[in-house]
């Protein structure tokens, strides 16, 4: 035992061997031997000259077996001080955990403020790096550009109206190919088993451009776009799967879609997808326009072009202008006066700008919850550093430099690290699950947010820079500049000046913290003020109450005005009939969901005209079920239908657009006609008996309600007429429920089982947008705000703890314990406040990015910064409150006789 | 396993068979730490002298030994107080002299019942 304690302490204090002292080793080691030898050989009585050389015959060959020995005494060296470096390296770990493990609190509360920082800033890279980094799913994805038109300067791009994308198509020189495409929906199958699918028409060339390659057969052809040709399709890859096994003889085979035949002629690969659609459309047939749709003026066509390569944005805009130039002559009824023509944007610049945007602005917030976080346990392992000069102390007496020491909390840090990172991978894939959630699937593909390797090594790589940052700073503080000094005398500080540097580096901190703290408070804080200004909008129509019922994918056979209004009939009675039911009507859209649009003209002004008017088409009673208040006029009366007067009621903007204070009543307006509108033939003039409240149907968020009219429905036929969406209200939501689906059974059994939903729920899936943006900054502000909290916490409590002595001597000489708590919250609240100064100066400054996002405030709101300031606050007061009171009830002669 | 220029074939008396000096240094060293000359004198005195060593093949052998960690090393003093480097086997050592000794055995065995056979049957 005695002699393994040798053996361990020579090996701890080996000296690294030079070269010399090794051969001497060697040397030596040999000549022992030979010399014992010859005295051997002396003691039989050789002579000494005759012992020595014996003594050397019998050894053999001294040079080569000293050098083979050197051989294996260097090798040994060599193996010898890796394996000592190692062993100290493991050992370090080792005693690091352990260290770790002995101070359980302190270990845990910096895992999970690093695991925070780490984990939101890695959920929010996730969805960066999914959504915006991610290339668009075309090639040359930079060359895609997105056409629409510009009604004036402030309206966003639209689609385009068929006639446009023609003549832009024949007479555009900047792209290698111009295509539209339109979405339909139909069912596949036999009737019975028939089930609804999506699909887009497009025509020829939109292939090319988005750049989809048929794996099986071909694309479309000049062939498939002639008069006579027979109907053909492309297949989907998930239809090809789900409706053709993946049958690789599927050219031979047809598909019917709504009782139409069409001939497979291609399969795409699984990987084609349409950037702005959320998904892939299961098949793709030919859209040829007809020469009705070249004439309507709805801009409902979504063009795409590949623009030629090398074309600058001053050669698009010049041809943009010579082809509108050209368009104009060609048909000035079809270009209005603010008309600017035709708009081209990239794709690369539209696609996903909005999130984008969002989750540019929630990276910065992350990045500032991160700061947070690594401030924070700055700040605590700093203080547990200077608690441990003790231990640092007795480890220098024994040798250890402070380099070692150093390396020893960097290797505590780097184990905090470690396990943060993994925690906080986890956490980031769970987070990024909650933002699906939050988002609803029409903003991110789930598909796109699963966990890997990227954001996996992303997010250790940052905890161990953090780690490794944080950990030689503190150390290399902690064990600065007076390191020896205070080795040498007491570990406490006594004067509240005392240990300045240490004392001062705590504001910055408590002051940085409150800084950032407020800048994310004071989004949120405008975000929560927005979303509460328009959760009091009020559309104008009743909420509480009323259920819709919308019919998905209805069968052909409604394509007569009469069978639409026969069925419309049918159910409207059934519901009337319902006890429980207050009052029921039907409408082509609902509120919040999506309209339409048409042109309209004042009849015998043409000046008085508007490309793009909102209409509704609505049954009698619409609006007393929506309790939209009719402010002049008659309501639609059920005697209004095809063969009577058409009839017109229009909203007040309407009105006072186009009629300003004269009394619209009994006017008239060509529906479906822009300008002179010469030889339309879809063209009605209807007769205005009624103006209606404007309500906010598009968007709560609207900033002026748009002109609209309202049609009967039981006037309209043709394209505007289809199935309409069942508005009832009731006091019990079951019943609304059972009575919508069993009027709409009892009228048509074939139907699928409507989708019904409350008013209030439709409302509310409206705000999803605002509540996402609203609740990713609140959390990451309250992340912020728990963590600044927690640590002035932990400043005024150490602070605390290292004034014992000086706050007894205080009380000791008379000071009241109010004074004391009024001490200690004033060194911490101080830099707080100027920390929340610096950070409203910010938050002014950064809520520029937010103004999009603002609903009924400004970025400068007092009201919302002033209550953020003030939770700011109270928040620092209470954190140092809490130890300010401990500190209060030191007894003074305990705390002067300590130490 | 065969050390090299761990042999050498002497006049008189019997060389070492190829790979037993490390066995015979391990069994040696079992007894208790010594230095290179007390390794060989004790074989010596052992095998009554009818081994013949070279002597000098003993340091390599040792080194190598030392460097494998089958024994480790330090610097001590005789008796008569003159400064020598001892050595002891370690654990790891020790396990490989009983892995040593149990071939060897068995080889013995062998070799013994093969020379010890009384003509072959047919």
């Amino acid at each position: 035992m005695k002699d393994d304690e040798r053996w361990t302490i020579r090996r701890a204090f080996r000296l690294p061997s030079s070269r010399e002292r090794m051969r001497a080793e060697v040397d030596e080691e040999l000549e022992f031997h030979i010399r014992g030898r010859m005295e051997e050989l002396m003691s039989q009585g050789v002579a000494r000259d005759d012992a020595d050389r014996e003594a050397r015959r019998r050894f053999g060959d001294f040079g080569r077996i000293e050098h083979e020995v050197e051989q294996y005494t260097r090798k040994a060296e060599r193996r010898r001080t890796v394996r000592d470096r190692l062993d100290a390296f493991v050992r370090d770990v080792r005693y690091a955990g352990r260290s770790l493990l002995r101070q359980p609190v302190f270990s845990l509360v910096v895992i999970v403020t690093l695991t925070l920082g780490i984990g939101a800033t890695a959920a929010i890279f996730h969805a960066i790096d999914r959504v915006v980094l991610r290339p668009l799913p075309y090639p040359d994805a930079e060359r895609i550009v997105y056409l629409g038109t510009r009604w004036d300067k402030t309206t966003p791009i639209g689609a385009l109206p068929a006639g446009r994308f023609q003549f832009w198509h024949d007479n555009s020189r900047v792209f290698d190919g111009l295509a539209t495409y339109r979405w339909f929906e139909a069912r596949v199958g036999e009737n019975d088993d028939a089930k609804p699918i999506e699909g887009i028409r497009v025509t020829p060339s939109y292939l090319d451009i988005v750049g989809a390659r048929p794996i099986v057969g071909r694309g479309f052809g000049a062939r498939d776009y002639a008069p006579e040709a027979s109907p053909v399709a492309i297949l989907g890859h998930s239809l090809w799967m789900s409706g053709f096994g993946g049958d690789p003889r599927v050219l031979d085979r047809t598909i019917r879609l709504d009782g139409n035949v069409y001939s497979v002629v291609g399969v795409l690969p699984a990987s084609f997808e349409i950037a702005e659609l959320t998904t892939s459309p299961s098949v793709v047939l030919p859209l040829v326009l007809s020469p009705s749709q070249l004439a309507d003026g709805g801009a409902n066509y979504t063009t795409i072009g590949r623009l030629r390569s090398g074309m600058g944005e001053a050669q698009i805009s010049r041809d943009m202008a010579t082809v509108f130039e050209r368009f104009r002559r060609a048909f000035p009824e079809h270009v209005e006066k603010d008309d600017l023509g035709v708009a081209v944007m990239k794709y690369t610049q539209i696609f996903g700008s909005e999130l984008a945007t969002q989750l540019w602005i929630s990276l910065g917030a992350t990045l500032f919850v991160f700061l947070l976080a690594c401030a924070n346990v700055s700040n605590i392992v700093f203080a547990r550093a200077l608690t441990r000069q003790r231990e640092f102390a007795v480890r220098a007496a024994l040798g250890a430099g402070r380099w070692r020491i150093v390396r020893q909390v960097v290797i505590e840090m780097m184990w905090l690290g470690i396990i943060s990172a993994a925690l906080a991978t986890a956490a980031s894939f769970l987070t990024v699950r909650g933002l699906v959630a939050l988002a609803h699937a029409a903003l991110l593909h789930e598909s796109q947010l699963h966990l890997d390797g990227r954001v996996v090594v992303l997010t250790t790589l940052v905890a161990l820079a953090a780690s490794l940052v944080i950990g030689l700073v503190v150390a290399t503080a902690a064990t600065g500049a007076d390191f020896t000094r205070r080795l040498a005398g007491s570990t406490r500080t006594t004067g509240f000046g005392g240990s300045t540097s240490h004392g001062a580096t705590r504001s910055v901190l408590v002051g940085f913290q409150s800084a950032i703290a407020m800048a994310l408070l004071a989004g949120a804080g405008l975000l929560i003020s927005s979303f509460l200004h328009v959760l009091r909008v009020d559309g104008g129509f009743r909420r509480a109450g009323i259920y819709t019922a919308t019919i998905a994918h209805p069968p052909r056979d409604y394509t007569t005005a009469q069978a639409v209004h026969r069925f419309e009939q049918h159910v409207l009675d059934e519901l009337r009939a319902t006890p429980g039911i207050i009052d029921a009507a039907a409408t082509a859209t609902l509120p919040l969901r999506r309209g339409w649009n048409l042109p309209t003209t004042v009849e015998g002004r043409s000046d008085l005209t508007e490309g793009a008017t909102e209409w509704r088409a609505v049954s009698p009673f619409y609006f007393r079920t929506m309790d939209i208040s009719l402010v002049a006029g008659r309501d639609i009366s059920p005697s209004d239908i095809g063969t009577s007067t058409p009839i017109v009621l229009v909203s007040q903007a309407y009105a006072k657009r186009f009629f300003g204070n004269e009394n619209p009543i009994g006017k008239r307006i060509l529906v479906g006609c822009y300008k002179g509108c010469p030889g339309k033939q879809q063209v009605t003039s209807n007769e205005i008996v009624g103006v209606v409240a404007d309500i906010r149907d598009q968007s709560l968020e609207q900033k002026a309600p748009r002109g609209t009219i309202w049609l009967p429905r039981n006037q309209l036929s043709g394209d505007l007429l289809s199935l309409p969406a069942f508005v009832v209200r009731a006091n019990d939501p079951a019943i609304a429920a059972t009575a919508l689906r069993r009027a709409i059974a009892a009228a048509d059994p074939r139907l699928a089982t409507p989708d019904v939903a409350a008013m209030n729920d439709i409302v509310s899936a409206s705000m999803s947008w605002r509540r996402f943006s609203t609740v990713l900054l609140l959390s990451f502000a309250t992340l912020a705000l728990v963590l600044t909290c927690v640590g002035i916490y932990g400043v005024a409590s150490y602070s605390v703890s290292q004034r014992v002595r000086e706050i007894g001597l205080r009380m000791a000489l008379g000071a009241v314990p109010r004074s004391v708590v009024a001490l200690v919250v004033r060194q911490v609240v101080t830099p707080a406040v100027c920390g929340l100064v610096v950070g409203l100066a910010g938050a002014l400054w950064l809520s520029r990015v937010l103004t999009n996002q603002l609903f009924g405030v400004s970025p400068h709101d007092p009201i919302s910064l002033g209550a953020v300031a003030a939770v700011l606050m109270v928040v620092a007061i209470v954190a140092s409150y809490v130890p300010a009171r401990r500190a209060a009830r030191v007894d003074p002669a305990t705390a002067l006789q300590s130490e | 396993m065969v050390p090299p220029s761990s042999t050498s074939t002497a006049e008189s008396g019997l060389g070492l068979l190829p790979g037993t000096l490390d066995l015979f240094i391990l069994k040696t060293l079992s007894w208790g730490p010594m230095h290179g000359l007390a390794v060989l004198q004790w074989i010596e005195r052992t095998t009554k002298q009818s081994l013949q060593i070279e002597e000098g093949a003993l340091y390599p052998a040792l080194h190598r030994m030392e460097e494998k960690g089958w024994l480790e090393a330090e610097w001590g003093h005789t008796d008569s107080g003159r400064r020598a480097k001892f050595y002891r086997v370690t654990a790891a050592g020790r396990r490989q002299l009983a892995a040593e000794l149990a071939r060897w055995n068995r080889y013995a065995k062998a070799a013994t019942l093969i020379l010890n056979a009384k003509g072959a049957t047919p």
